[in-house]
């Protein structure tokens, strides 16, 4: 059977007016004439912030022409870039701001959770603010009376419940917050971003509502940078760029597709390659990623092997030098560091390698970084100095798993660095 | 199941019916706001709501004083105490410039919730006006304390008559009047913020404009002395006349009338209050055309 259309957006754009750039003044003359017209100008300029009518430079499209439908009961993903207009679309759908032109069609109540958080007052308890954020996301007095302890529960932060609300870790103010937007019961949920906040377990739990919701027949819009998230809650997915829907299929494709377009974007890419410096005897000129397809990429999947290569140059030699590498997480634990040392006997095969370009290839296993961002620093040392050559940060990649059903049994733990694989084995 | 169509808003429609539906659906959101509103700003202070009379008390003392004992204004007929004839003025305007700059600023300070939730953004204005109304009940409650305390004292000075039945009319001029205004700059706030400047100004010239300081039947000589002087026949009642669209004008006059009566305020002034009416009806019409002709681009200026 066909399921109901519940969100219909035809032709969606918004279009804002961006600043130009203010001219320079030169003469002391031009500065007081500036000075003497600024009033005029200023006027001018903030009364043209609300006319976005006409076509000239500084219109800057935030959506162009975007065009979906939505069924009832799916989860749909919106994926993109910083400043492809997954916000802008989100403030439009949740009628925070009108569009410039088309229009979107909405059956039922939506509720949207742009950052939670919205309209606490430090200065009233946890239960008033419980009430105000309700009132503010739609809901009215009784339904607030009748879930008051439902949200508490959830929040986990009774006993700090009649406490100011400034009084609170971050931490808290966001599972509340949290709370009262999870307990809103709408029909068509819209979520920005809500799991960059809380602790691990916070955010399964959230995860997990949500996933409640979605199972309930809800429709939830999601947007966010966590590929992981949105791989395990959404059943289709968007893909957004510079303004406009590039992509509209199942998460698989979407994340894939997103995948490419970030690695054509961003200027690593997956691949960094450095000048080449005359006064130096010895030195890096490229560092790459490679997946299993002999491409280049900066996303991998938990399952896939990652080849990390590294091509540098002797111009002069000289003894007892060697690499290591060592990968650290965003939060800038080193995972592992890894060396040349066991190449030769003496531990500097380095030192030995005639003058030129040589390659080293080294690889990361398969089934052991868990879904998060790495970083890759490459250091040349000799045998009096550890770090002759310090190129910190120099390439990143991104770990996904689309692959496996580890996400959504919660076995990537915030406590665990790794998720390597380990042999389990049943005994007779 | 509710359908909702988000377009471009025509900009002549003032009001649809889905509008209507939405005020009503977060009638629960405007009083919880105005609980807030009125709950942080005793909180976490010493005098709580005695902030609400000490305020306008302390003014009253200052203006008897002043104008009394230094500039020794002339008082009309009876006698009616400086303290209580300022203090009866002062209780409506407090609560007017009040609730006016609390408005002008309310679309800023609420910007958080501007940009990230949706509910229908007149609420926001209208919540520091009926907010406001919580300190002038208390500082009415003050003045009519005072009021008891001359009838008994001084007698003859406070004369009750059918007049009071016409202040819940005057109070519910001085909150349309204050709620019009505020319709107008708190839409120009958010997108002119020099605004909140302004109105602070502006409070403290209508605080002088208004009759609160000196009695109403003083407009007439000064309008007088200013046709003499200008030499333009008619110049005083033109005068007189345009002062009466006055909103505050009718008002406070009829606040003197309801409470003090009397042979100076024996009469309420029907004159004023019908053109300060019209003044008024005239403002909140057009103030909530302009704001919701702003309405859409809140988000975007904020």
């Amino acid at each position: 059977m066909e399921k109901e259309t519940v969100i219909k957006v035809s032709n969606l754009s918004k279009r804002y007016r961006i600043g130009l750039k203010d001219e320079m003044h030169d003469s002391l003359a031009s500065s007081i004439s500036a000075f003497l017209k600024s009033p005029f100008k200023s006027f001018k300029k903030l009364k043209n912030l609300s006319n976005t009518s006409d076509d000239s430079e500084d219109i800057f499209y935030a959506l162009k022409n975007i065009s979906f439908e939505v069924k009832k009961g799916e989860v749909l993903g919106i994926v993109g870039m910083n400043g492809a207009g997954k916000s802008t679309l989100l403030k439009v759908l949740s009628r925070i701001t009108e569009p410039s032109t088309g229009e979107i069609e909405i059956k039922g109540r939506v509720a949207s959770l742009l950052e939670v958080g919205t309209g606490f007052h430090p200065d009233l308890t946890g239960r008033e603010n419980i009430f105000l954020n309700g009132t503010i996301l739609g809901m009215t007095k009784k339904e607030i009376i009748e879930k008051m302890e439902e949200i508490i529960e959830f929040s986990g932060v009774r006993k700090f419940i009649d406490t100011p609300v400034k009084r609170y870790s971050s931490g808290m103010r966001v599972r509340l917050a949290f709370s009262v937007a999870a307990n809103l019961d709408p029909e068509i949920l819209i979520i920005d971003e809500v799991l960059a906040v809380g602790d691990y377990e916070f955010q399964n739990k959230c995860l997990g509502k949500m996933q409640d919701v979605a199972n309930g027949g809800k429709t939830i819009l999601f947007v966010s940078h966590n590929m992981a998230a949105v791989n395990q809650l959404c059943t289709r997915a968007i893909l957004l760029k510079k303004g406009e829907k590039i992509a509209d299929g199942t998460v698989a494709e979407i994340i894939d597709c997103y995948r490419d377009n970030s690695n054509a974007a961003s200027n690593s890419n997956g691949c960094v390659i450095l000048q080449e410096k005359t006064e130096l005897s010895f030195q890096l000129l490229k560092a790459s990623l490679i997946n299993e397809k002999e491409e280049l990429s900066s996303y991998f999947e938990h399952v896939e092997k990652i080849k990390f290569d590294i091509e540098f140059l002797i111009s002069e030699q000289a003894s007892n030098y060697y690499i290591y590498v060592h990968v650290s997480d965003s939060n800038e634990n080193v995972l592992f560091v890894t060396s040349d040392e066991h190449l030769s006997a003496d531990g500097y095969l380095c030192g030995q390698l005639p003058n030129g370009k040589h390659n080293y290839s080294v690889d990361f296993p398969a089934h052991f970084f868990k879904p998060g961002r790495y970083n890759i620093t490459i250091n040349f040392a000799n045998k009096f100095h550890p770090t002759v050559q310090h190129n910190q940060n120099i390439l990143s990649f991104e770990i996904v798993d689309t692959k496996t059903t580890r996400g959504s049994r919660q076995l990537y733990r915030k406590e665990a660095v790794t998720a390597p694989e380990i042999h389990w084995e049943l005994k007779k | 199941m509710s359908e909702l169509k988000i377009k471009k808003r025509k900009s002549w429609q003032l009001f649809s019916k889905r509008d209507i539906i939405d005020l009503i659906k977060y009638k629960d959101l405007l009083f919880t706001l105005v609980k807030r509103d009125v709950n942080v700003v005793y909180k976490q202070s010493v005098l709580g709501f005695g902030w609400a009379i000490v305020k306008p008390l302390i003014q009253m003392v200052i203006f008897t004083f002043l104008f009394t004992y230094i500039a020794n204004v002339q008082m009309d007929g009876d006698n009616v105490p400086y303290a209580v004839f300022s203090f009866v003025a002062l209780v409506p305007f407090t609560y007017f410039s009040a609730a006016l700059t609390a408005s002008t600023s309310s679309l800023i300070s609420n910007e958080a919730f501007i940009t990230k939730v949706y509910f229908p953004r007149i609420i926001i204005p209208i919540v520091p006006i009926i907010a406001k109304l919580v300190d002038f009940g208390v500082a009415f409650a003050v003045l009519i304390g005072m009021l008891v305390y001359y009838y008994y004292s001084s007698p003859g000075s406070i004369n009750i008559s059918y007049n009071i039945l016409v202040l819940p009319i005057l109070i519910a001029m001085l909150v349309a009047f204050s709620l019009g205004i505020s319709l107008w700059f708190s839409a120009m706030a958010i997108q002119y913020r020099d605004l909140n400047q302004i109105v602070t100004f502006l409070a403290q010239l209508m605080m002088y404009a208004a009759p609160i300081v000196w009695p109403y039947s003083r407009l007439m000589s000064i309008a007088n002395d200013a046709e003499k002087w200008i030499g333009i026949k008619g110049f005083a009642n033109f005068i007189e006349t345009a002062y009466s669209f006055f909103p505050l004008a009718g008002i406070i006059e009829g606040f003197r009338s309801a409470l003090i009566g009397g042979s100076a305020y024996g009469e309420m002034p029907y004159g004023l209050l019908l053109n300060g009416g019209i003044t008024t009806l005239f403002l909140l019409i057009t103030g909530l055309y302009f704001f919701r002709s702003k309405e859409s681009i809140f988000a975007d200026v904020a």
